[in-house]
């Protein structure tokens, strides 16, 4: 378990006139990861998710707040005590950070080196550790014969190399194309599962959370505006930057074709249609409870948008639909009644029909 | 050419070797620890110290300013108290020395300044000590562009050698500026020129080819 209690960091900045001002990076940030789970930390640059992740391993000190990684207090470390602390928490960088004048191999005995671990058994835990991210074939490359994707799992088995309970991921795809992204995150999901590693990761890509974070956190100006389960946030957002992000990804947004209509919240008209949007998780689909309706009431529904997104690998379906008939108060009761989520966008007069 | 103008060339040539190398050899031993200090002192670095880092580039700066002709002469009192002598090869070793130490120093710190600072980040998210980065990663990361200001520093001081003859400190210059310039023999001016010349374009070569050879951080 990883807490961060009220951890503020704020640095002393030049304001014209020559005063010193404060500038807060963090302010106030609690939050607290279960072990063996994935947690991302996501927001714009200069959010301060970088200083947030920094405060983890102390490579930056917090102005106040604590650290606690299980029970230990990492903000009373220092020294020796720190650098031991570390050694236990892997970290990935966005720029990879390898050691250009070292092989694979050597960047990856690097962290064992540091820990005083014997030749033998460095060969064994780097040959171990490079087959586990799937490097072992480019060992005896330079970083710079390495493409971003090689580069970035000799970073991961560096990181993984002591054992680590924590693993550290600081933009770590965000210079990688999409399908070696895709392939990077894959890895890091594995090693999850594998070694039952807890990762915290941060990026500014709605994408990364999407598809490997248990839990998320938003962080903008400093504070965390928005947090909890991946699933709640991502179908739930309240924040307006959540919608945002949310909305980049998972196209929740009315088509275009909606946006110039007027359909009202009030029901203006005893005959007017109604628009639901119905979500739905898992195996449950919007078919089967549409083709209900149908029959067991007298409405007709007209499918306006449909489309499944998955959340990590958990299918999340969205669809619009428009229900007219006598029988839609009673259609709607019914849904309501049913495991899908339903919200009701609107009502429009009978006249309107989809155009475009 | 006479068998006793060879012999001169010979021990003249003998004699730049031995005031450079010489002089290279205590210039590295100094100032490669002093361009590490001001590195590692300097703002922002591994172990930030400002009066010390200030300091040191002050003295540095001073260093590298006063003219070596100018140097030579003015730490007479420092080479006697050192070797003994105000004159000949060993007495030039310590003028040439003392104009090298700084410029290593500078050398080395911009060679070391150059490393990307996430390199150094992750070392010490690692858990590595302040001594561990300096040893396993800031000197190894640098060590082609030190043994590039290596070179430098060591065809400078072939340059400078040449000047140690105004103090009667032998070497090629001296025998360019005794019999080439002295006895008006044009000859041994240009034999002499030629030589420093090969001698500089030897380093050079060898230089560069050290220095790629250590390189890594680019293909090819």
């Amino acid at each position: 378990m990883i807490r961060i209690e009220n951890v503020s960091k704020i640095y002393k900045v030049k304001e014209r006139g020559g005063d010193e001002g404060d500038f807060y990076a963090l302010k106030d940030v609690s939050l607290s990861v279960e072990d063996g789970s994935i947690y991302g930390v996501i927001g714009r640059s200069g959010a301060g998710k970088s200083t947030l992740i920094r405060c983890v391993n102390l490579l930056e000190r917090p102005t106040s707040g604590r650290v606690f990684i299980d029970d230990t207090d990492m903000t009373l470390l220092d020294g020796q005590a720190l650098r031991a602390a570390r050694r236990k928490i892997g970290m990935i960088f966005q720029s990879f950070n390898l050691l250009s004048n070292r092989t694979a191999y050597r960047n990856i005995a690097f962290p064992l080196e540091l820990n005083k671990r014997s030749k033998k058994d460095i060969d064994a835990r780097v040959r171990e550790i490079a087959a586990l991210v799937g490097i072992d074939d480019k060992l005896d490359h330079y970083p710079s014969q390495l493409s971003g994707g090689q580069k970035q799992r000799v970073g991961i088995a560096r990181a993984l190399a002591n054992s680590p309970d924590v693993l550290l991921s600081d933009e770590a795809t965000s210079a990688l194309d999409p399908q070696t992204t895709k392939s990077v995150l894959a890895l890091l999901r594995d090693i999850n599962k594998k070694l039952g590693l807890t990762i915290i990761l941060i990026t500014h890509e709605m994408n990364v959370i999407k598809e490997i974070c248990d839990s998320v956190a938003v962080i903008e100006a400093g504070e965390i505006v928005e947090e909890g389960a991946v699933m709640n946030v991502f179908t739930n957002p309240q924040k307006s930057i959540t919608k945002e992000l949310v909305a980049s990804v998972m196209n929740t947004e009315l088509p275009d074709s909606f946006a110039n209509l007027n359909f009202t919240q009030e029901r203006s008209s005893e005959s007017a249609d109604v628009l639901l949007q119905l979500s739905f998780f898992g195996d449950i689909a919007a078919e089967p409870a549409m083709e209900r309706l149908i029959r067991a009431f007298d409405v007709s529904v007209n499918i306006l948008v449909a489309h499944i997104d998955h959340i990590r690998n958990m299918p999340y379906g969205t669809t619009i639909i428009q229900i007219s008939g006598d029988g839609r108060d009673e259609a709607l009761e019914s849904l309501l009644n049913m495991r899908l989520k339903v919200e009701v966008i609107g009502y429009v007069s009978r006249s309107f029909r989809i155009t475009g | 050419m006479s068998q006793d103008l060879l012999e001169l060339l010979a021990d003249g040539l003998l004699e730049t070797f031995y005031m450079v190398g010489a002089s290279s050899a205590i210039a590295f031993l100094i100032g490669l620890p002093l361009g590490v200090i001001l590195s590692i002192s300097a703002p922002a670095s591994v172990l930030p110290n400002r009066p010390l880092y200030g300091t040191l580039s002050l003295l540095v700066n001073i260093g590298r300013s006063v003219p070596f002709i100018i140097l030579m002469v003015a730490i007479i009192p420092f080479t006697r108290l050192i070797v003994g002598t105000s004159i000949g090869t060993n007495a030039a070793v310590v003028p040439l020395a003392v104009s090298a130490i700084p410029f290593v120093g500078r050398v080395a710190e911009s060679a070391l300044r150059e490393i990307d600072g996430g390199i150094i980040e992750a070392a010490q998210s690692m858990g590595a000590t302040p001594f561990e980065i300096i040893v396993k990663v800031m000197l190894p990361e640098a060590l082609p562009a030190m043994i590039a200001g290596a070179t430098l520093t060591v065809i400078n001081l072939i340059g400078y050698s040449a000047m140690a003859g105004a103090i009667g400190g032998g070497g090629l210059g001296d025998i360019a500026i005794r019999y080439g310039y002295q006895r008006f023999m044009p000859a041994i001016m240009l034999i002499t020129v030629v030589m420093l010349v090969l001698m500089v374009q030897l380093f050079q070569f060898l230089g560069d080819k050290w220095s790629a050879a250590a390189r890594h951080d680019r293909n090819g």
